[in-house]
């Protein structure tokens, strides 16, 4: 039985674990050093979005929002800013909503925010964009924090299917991505893999084939994105469910 | 507004916002490690071509009904329920019986090894005869064709633990209910010789009519793994990780036996009451949630971290759970709690984190004052006692102290030298009795404090005061530890564990372990004292200090055995790992590094006052060291120590030791001729230098006091070191004026006050027959020698370079 070969090649988990982002952050201590500056840079252009998400649940305008994001991030990334919040303790997440919420608190005066960092701009972030994008967050009754959570999640698998997306390069993979990715969520697809196949011009084994291949990928690309953000292996797990718990109406 | 879409997986509806229009929620699950469904198109032989660095290791396909089917003829399969690590569940007919079943298939991977077979069979065997209501029973077992290892186990209809505690409707009665049912299922298999070794939540399943049927007895350890790291569904939170298993589990896998059990069955216990793992720096139920008080002993009891000290059979947990149980009215409040508006957990919390750091603080400062009152003992009595010198003994008071009275203090009680004996030096010695007095009972208010024992509290707060004389950082500390120690929280907190205490011993929990660490710092210490209580009497004094030290050393080290005999009757203390004390790392972290600070603080603050005092005993030491020094081209200074006095002719090394004649001589390998013509020449060197010393001094005498100030005299000195040299050379050989330059110590000589070097002021004073002098050196601007510095001693006598004036100014008056 072929499956009973132990798979020999076990995910370089520690390895590859201690490069991501967050543990760049965390390892740091020094917040000087130029991984960290780039790895904390990286982070907050990923999730800046929740953050402005949950700043305009909070009531902020467009406008005080992107102030408050742009401000917030100036402070987070000029000297220091990690002790907004102890970024020792948990993934990045929390520890981003945590000094978000610490920095309002001391942020409370909008000329404050003008002073600090209005109109200064420390990243390039699409507010346009992430006006629209606000605008398609449900209205029904979300806390702040749970909507933070909710976008959150939705930004992880928005990037990550970006990059499974970006992975399908030319004509003929591209398609093949298009009809194959509704298989991602599941087995119930209206689509059948018959008719898949016949559209692809492949046999349905094929097909299964190339389903299983591209969850995989997937999965991969998921965990990786959401270890960017959390502390150790065995903590991914535990963030898509909480991640998942987030996106539960 | 976009049209309402729904997800054809999990029937949800489809977000506006949704990735590339997909469900969040199903691509969110679909990032699980080990989620069956995400896997379910794979083929065995699909697996092959797949890149294998995605595939962990220890995972499973498990295979449809239907193909399943084929490999269970008498079976009828109908769904898979529940798949993981250990294999898969399969809820099936009998075809034959008609009767519902539950079928586990193990993972592939475990028929790998030879030996499993056998091993199989055995443990499966055993498992079959556990054959009780509350477990789940085995009815068949075997493999089949394709290897593949099964169970034909009953099938329960209903649910399991898991999901009844995410539900989030587990009322802490119902858990009272269920827990015992477990307890029965445990002592009936560990009678039988079989440890669950993987009690979950999971595990334990709860029929229709709330009955508890356990499950999965003795697979952990048939598959040989670790038991948890496996399993894992998409709704249960806190599984794959160790949080159910025993310590011993972890840390020494081989030595497990039915405790661990017990104490997997407290986290779940701990689980089903709070919601929540026992993990790190847990609360007991009761601060958590309206739940008897008495509970949180029992709960804690079995998540003690040494077997040892846990439940040792499961029908115990299930007896007292159900007293409690018995004679408790429903979701009682915290006893210290009734009647009084409830607290915010977090200001009980943070009032916990102060009474650490208080208590932290309490032990360091005691310590400290421990060591320095030993070490204060050891020196004082012992230097001196060893030698037998009383310089050494002043040399050791004086390092440590820097108080030149109670440096006497110890020379004159332990040889009853009435010279030596003086008020201030006793009160001086007493002082050290004190700290002595106060510092005990300030480690033992610590350890109090710790254990939230009332008594300690009172004694912590007695303490406090003296601490408020100390301006400014003892009284900074001394307002926060009263202020912490008077708080209305702390008065709850304490109230909370001494009723704990009492539930804990009403209920009769055995003793732990004893702490020793304790009565070993008391029998150390009580051992150094005998010993050098001895070692006086040995050398003929009478051990005066006992009767300070002693006392207080008598007190610690009664106490320290009485608590040691304490915990073994009572058995309270045993519990303090786990019994409410729990010491907050961060606040004791806290509380040393307030302690530091204090420390780094308060020697800032007696710097000024510390310097002279350690350059006291420092220029002290270096006179007691025979330390060479240049002190001019061609003079060496040998130490002070045994500086003769005289003549040359009558200077001598020591009382016994060979004249400075005589060691010319001996190392100018002099014949006899040249020796007479260099003794003659040392001799009038020697007068020659003193005359010109001499010139340069001025002396004023009152009756019991000399000052003696010698101006820098060093132009001259070094006009007459030529001269003395010319003469020396006009007489010596080659050979004999390099060796002379070598050796001829005419530190000895000339040396006595840096051979006209510096400004001199010598201050003597005789008071009671006792002589005190106070020497300063000041050097003038370029002579390459660093300002100023003193030195000072008394005693009985005086050394004979300072007899010298003494003595001539009284014959000049």
């Amino acid at each position: 039985m072929s499956d009973n070969t132990p798979k020999s090649s076990t995910p370089s988990g520690a390895g590859r674990f201690a490069t991501t982002h967050w543990s760049v952050v965390r390892a740091a201590g020094r917040p000087k050093s130029a991984s960290y500056q780039q790895a904390l840079e990286t982070l907050c252009q990923t999730y800046w979005f929740p953050l402005y998400a949950y700043l305009r649940r909070q009531g902020y305008d467009s406008h005080q929002a992107e102030d408050y994001t742009q401000a917030f991030f100036a402070g987070l990334l000029a000297k220091g800013g990690l002790r907004l919040a102890d970024p020792k303790r948990g993934k990045f997440r929390s520890f981003l909503l945590a000094a978000l919420k610490h920095f309002l608190a001391n942020e409370r005066d909008r000329a404050q925010a003008q002073k600090r960092g209005g109109g200064r701009k420390v990243l390039s972030l699409d507010f346009e964009n992430a006006e629209i994008q606000y605008a398609l967050e449900p209205a029904h009754q979300l806390s702040p924090e749970k909507l933070f959570e909710r976008s959150w999640a939705l930004t992880v698998l928005e990037r990550t299917m970006t990059r499974l997306q970006a992975e399908s390069a030319g004509a003929k993979k591209r398609k093949a991505f298009d009809l194959l990715k509704v298989y991602l969520t599941g087995e119930r697809s209206s689509v059948s893999y018959r008719d898949v196949a016949a559209e692809l011009d492949m046999t349905e084994g094929a097909v299964k084939v190339a389903v299983h291949r591209l969850r995989r990928r997937y999965r991969e690309l998921l965990r990786d994105e959401i270890a960017q953000t959390v502390t150790a292996e065995d903590e991914i797990d535990a963030e898509i469910r909480d991640l998942f718990a987030a996106l539960a109406p | 507004m976009a049209e309402e879409r729904h997800c054809s997986e999990c029937g949800g509806k489809l977000p506006a916002d949704a990735p590339q229009g997909l469900c969040p929620k199903c691509l969110m699950k679909a990032g699980l490690e080990s989620d069956a469904e995400a896997d379910k198109t794979a083929t065995p032989d699909d697996q092959s071509d797949v890149p294998t660095n995605a595939t962990p290791p220890g995972r499973f396909v498990p295979p449809e009904p239907a193909e399943l089917g084929k490999q269970f003829p008498q079976l009828e399969i109908l769904e898979l329920l529940g798949q993981g690590g250990m294999g898969a569940v399969y809820k099936a007919r009998q075809k034959q019986l008609d009767r519902l079943v539950a079928l586990k298939i193990l993972p592939p991977e475990v028929g790998q090894t030879e030996t499993f077979a056998e091993r199989f069979t055995r443990e499966a065997r055993s498992l079959a005869k556990l054959n009780h209501p509350r477990i789940v029973s085995v009815y068949d077992f075997g493999y089949t064709e394709q290897g593949l290892y099964f169970f034909i186990m009953e099938f329960v209809d209903g649910t399991d633990l898991r999901r009844v505690i995410q539900s989030g409707e587990l009322e802490p009665s119902e858990s009272l209910a269920i827990v015992p049912q477990i307890c029965e299922a445990l002592q009936f298999a560990h009678e039988e010789g079989i440890v669950h070794r993987d009690i979950k939540p999971e595990n334990i399943l709860l029929d229709k009519k709330g009955r508890v049927k356990i499950a999965d007895f003795g697979l952990a350890k048939l598959l040989d793994k670790p038991p948890t790291a496996y399993t894992l569904t998409a709704a249960g939170h806190k599984m794959g990780t160790p949080h159910y298993m025993a310590p011993e589990q972890i840390e020494h896998p081989g030595q497990v036996d039915h405790r661990a059990d017990i104490y997997s069955l407290g986290v779940v216990f701990y689980e089903m009451l709070t919601g929540q793992l026992p993990i790190g720096q847990f609360a007991p139920p009761s601060q958590k949630v309206q739940v008897d008080v008495r509970l949180d002993s029992v709960v804690l009891k079995t998540l003690a971290h040494e077997p040892e000290r846990r439940y040792q059979h499961a029908s115990e947990v299930k007896t007292d759970v159900e007293t409690i149980k018995a004679d408790s009215p429903p979701s009682q409040a915290p006893i210290a709690l009734v009647g009084q508006p409830p607290t915010p957990a977090s200001a009980i919390s943070r009032m916990e984190k102060h009474i650490t750091i208080v208590a932290v603080l309490s032990i360091v400062f005691g310590t400290i004052g421990i060591l320095i009152g030993i070490i204060a003992f050891v020196a004082i009595a012992g230097g001196g006692l060893i030698s037998g010198d009383p310089e050494a003994m002043f040399a050791g008071g004086g390092l440590i102290s820097g108080d030149p009275e109670a440096m006497f203090a110890g020379g004159g009680l332990i040889s009853q030298d009435p010279a030596a004996m003086n008020v201030t030096g006793i009160v001086g010695t007493a002082v050290w009795g004190f700290f002595m007095l106060v510092s005990v009972p300030e480690v033992i208010a610590g350890i109090g404090l710790l254990k939230r024992r009332s008594w300690a509290r009172i004694l912590a707060l007695i303490l406090a005061i003296p601490n408020l004389m100390n301006i400014p950082i003892g009284t900074a500390i001394g307002i926060y530890v009263i202020w912490v120690l008077l708080n209305d929280e702390t008065f709850k907190l304490f109230a909370q564990a001494s009723e704990i205490r009492k539930k804990e011993q009403a209920a009769g929990i055995k003793p732990g372990p004893k702490k020793i660490v304790l009565p070993i710092i008391a029998i150390t210490t009580a051992i150094l004292f005998l010993i050098a209580v001895s070692v006086t009497i040995l050398l003929g004094a009478f051990p005066w200090f006992a009767i300070v030290f002693g006392p207080p050393l008598l007190i610690f080290v009664i106490f320290a055995l009485w608590q040691a005999k304490g915990r073994a009757a009572t058995g309270v203390a045993g519990q303090s790992r786990a019994a409410p004390p729990r010491t907050d790392r961060r606040a004791v972290l806290i509380g040393l590094g307030v302690a530091a600070i204090a420390l780094i603080l308060t020697a800032i603050l007696i710097l000024p006052g510390l310097v002279p005092a350690i350059y006291m005993a420092k220029s002290r030491v270096a006179s007691l060291q025979e330390e060479t020094v240049e002190i001019a081209p061609g003079i060496q200074k040998i130490g002070e120590m045994d500086f003769p006095y005289g003549i040359p002719e009558d200077l001598t090394f020591g009382t016994e030791g060979p004249t400075l004649s005589d060691e010319c001589t001996r190392t100018l390998e002099l014949e006899p001729s040249e020796a007479a013509q260099v003794h003659k020449i040392l001799r009038r060197a020697y007068r020659q230098y003193l005359e010109l010393e001499r010139q340069n001094t001025q002396q004023y005498r009152a009756v019991n006091s000399l000052t003696v100030i010698i101006s820098p005299f060093r132009q001259e000195a070094e006009s007459f070191l030529k001269q003395f040299w010319a003469d020396l050379d006009s007489i010596l050989d080659e050979q004999k004026r390099t060796l002379a330059r070598r050796h001829l110590p005419l530190g000895q000589m000339f040396g006595t006050f840096q051979f006209g070097g510096p400004k001199v002021t010598i201050a003597i004073s005789k008071e009671n027959g006792r002589f005190s002098y106070y020497t300063t050196y000041k050097w003038p601007k370029g002579s390459g020698k660093s300002g100023k510095g003193t030195s000072s001693g008394g005693g009985s006598t005086l050394p004979p370079k300072y007899r010298r004036f003494w003595e001539q100014s009284a014959t000049d008056k």
